[in-house]
């Protein structure tokens, strides 16, 4: 199963967690709010990215299943 | 517990005496020294030193709970610090935007004026050659001020304030103390909790009946205050004026006395100012005001290959995992210039500081103001660190510019 992942940056805290957790999906930048590397993944990833949504103080990450209306 | 799982050795701490408080680090060496989780019996916690393990347990909010009934304890109802999803969601979103660094920014002048004015008359003293008294003439009054700004509270109520935030501390203090001591602070703490609550109460009530541009009233006014109890809206308040007090002026402290101690990287930073905020970052690392937190493990779970059974206290050391050997080169050693990005002082995950940027930023102007004024400066008297707890930094010493 692939998951679509949206990172708001409106509401990212500059944390950092979801880089340590989820390296291959989450950046920061020089302010050390998120970018996110890639939008949607699948296999093991998938929960490392669950993690890093759970882990994130300002709410701003959301794992959604893909191919789904929203 | 599974065939394959490690042991776990036994320890028996002496973590709140006064020679732990003056330098817990050789005991966290030792700690680490038997293993990854170590069980402590004098506290029946399971103590965790490691970096990966401690950002680990501290991100994973599904394995391991905040510890509630302290935080209860503390200040008398469900804080964000403690609550699960979605509470903390709710409540961290009524304050969160107050704390983004884009609209600090905007404080900066004001935290300019409130730094001139709160550490000037000491700044005087110091240059003309005398010796002060550095946290109550350096420390203290800096952060309480921008909190009670903030929250639009009067300056007048302030020596209040920082009286019952002080005693509030005692709570964590006497945390996993069984002792007489841990009782005696246990009954200070609560009582002064009370009164912080009640103070808190008279002000919700004010601004209920007048709202104001102030971070209390725009909490009243968010749609979220009707999701949460009266008792929890109080505790919250409390919680910000602790937090955003007791931990920024320790950490003040400790950057002081790092700084004098470490004649040589006062130099490096007095001779390029570029390293302000690297420098503070690297002290905040090197020794974190808050040394650890409890989680509780929902599940019997696996902490470093490690079973631990359901229910258990963990103490993860962010202290100890600010100097794990395996994620900083010479972690012992006060570098300014390295990177210390990802350290754990602000903790780690949900449950991350809601306060860090205020914190850097107020840390950012109160030491560029003490190197414009003194150049460099040096410790003067031995350090009193008071009673040990979770939250540690001097309690009194002296100062004077260096010659």
């Amino acid at each position: 199963m692939s998951v679509r992942i949206t990172a708001a940056r409106d509401k990212c805290v500059a944390g950092g967690a979801c880089t340590v957790l989820c390296p291959t999906v989450f950046d920061l930048d020089e302010d050390g709010l998120v970018l996110l590397l890639r939008d949607e993944v699948e296999g093991p990833e998938v929960e490392a990215a669950q993690d890093a949504a759970d882990a994130c103080p300002g709410n701003a990450i959301e794992v959604a299943a893909s191919g789904q209306a929203s | 517990m599974s065939e394959g799982a490690q042991q776990i050795p036994l320890y028996s701490s002496n973590l709140f005496s006064p020679e732990w408080v003056a330098d817990p680090y050789p005991t966290f060496e030792e700690i680490r020294a038997l293993g990854p989780v170590v069980y402590d019996c004098s506290q029946d916690v399971y103590v965790v030193t490691g970096y990966t393990d401690c950002a680990r347990i501290l991100g994973n909010v599904r394995e391991f709970d905040q510890n509630n009934d302290l935080f209860i304890t503390a200040y008398g109802g469900v804080v964000m610090e403690a609550a699960d999803n979605p509470l903390h969601n709710q409540m961290r979103a009524m304050v969160q935007d107050d704390f983004r660094p884009d609209v600090l920014q905007e404080r900066r002048e004001f935290l300019g004026r409130v730094v001139a004015s709160q550490i000037g008359p000491a700044l005087e003293r110091l240059g003309a050659g005398e010796e002060v008294e550095a946290v109550s003439a350096l420390c203290r009054n800096l952060p309480i001020h921008t909190i009670a700004e903030l929250l639009g509270w009067r300056l007048e109520d302030i020596p209040l304030i920082l009286e019952l935030s002080s005693d509030l501390d005692k709570v964590f203090k006497a945390w996993h103390d069984g002792s007489p001591r841990g009782e005696r602070l246990r009954i200070a703490g609560i009582a002064a909790s009370r009164r912080l609550n009640d103070y808190v109460r008279g002000v919700i009530a004010d601004r209920r009946a007048r709202p104001r541009g102030d971070l209390v009233s725009r909490m009243l006014g968010h749609p979220h205050a009707e999701l949460i109890s009266e008792q929890d809206l109080v505790a919250q308040i409390c919680q910000l004026v602790f937090a955003g007090h007791e931990t920024t002026s320790k950490l003040s402290g400790l950057i002081l006395l790092a700084l004098g101690q470490n004649p040589e990287q006062l130099r490096l930073l007095r001779e390029d100012r570029t390293l302000l905020r690297r420098a503070i970052e690297e002290v905040h690392r090197w020794t974190p005001p808050v040394l650890h937190n409890y989680r509780y493990a929902r599940e019997t779970c696996v902490v470093a290959d490690r079973s631990v059974p359901k229910g258990a206290s963990l103490m993860v050391v962010q202290a100890a995992a600010n100097r794990d050997p395996n994620r900083w080169e010479q972690p012992s050693r006060l570098d300014i210039t390295r990177d210390p990005q990802g350290h754990l002082g602000f903790g780690f995950g949900m449950h991350t500081c809601l306060g860090m940027h205020l914190a850097r930023l107020e840390l950012e102007i109160w030491l560029d103001a003490l190197i414009k004024a003194l150049g460099e400066w040096e410790i003067a008297s031995p350090v009193e660190w008071g009673p040990a707890g979770i939250v540690r930094g001097p309690q009194r010493f002296t100062i004077r510019t260096a010659s």
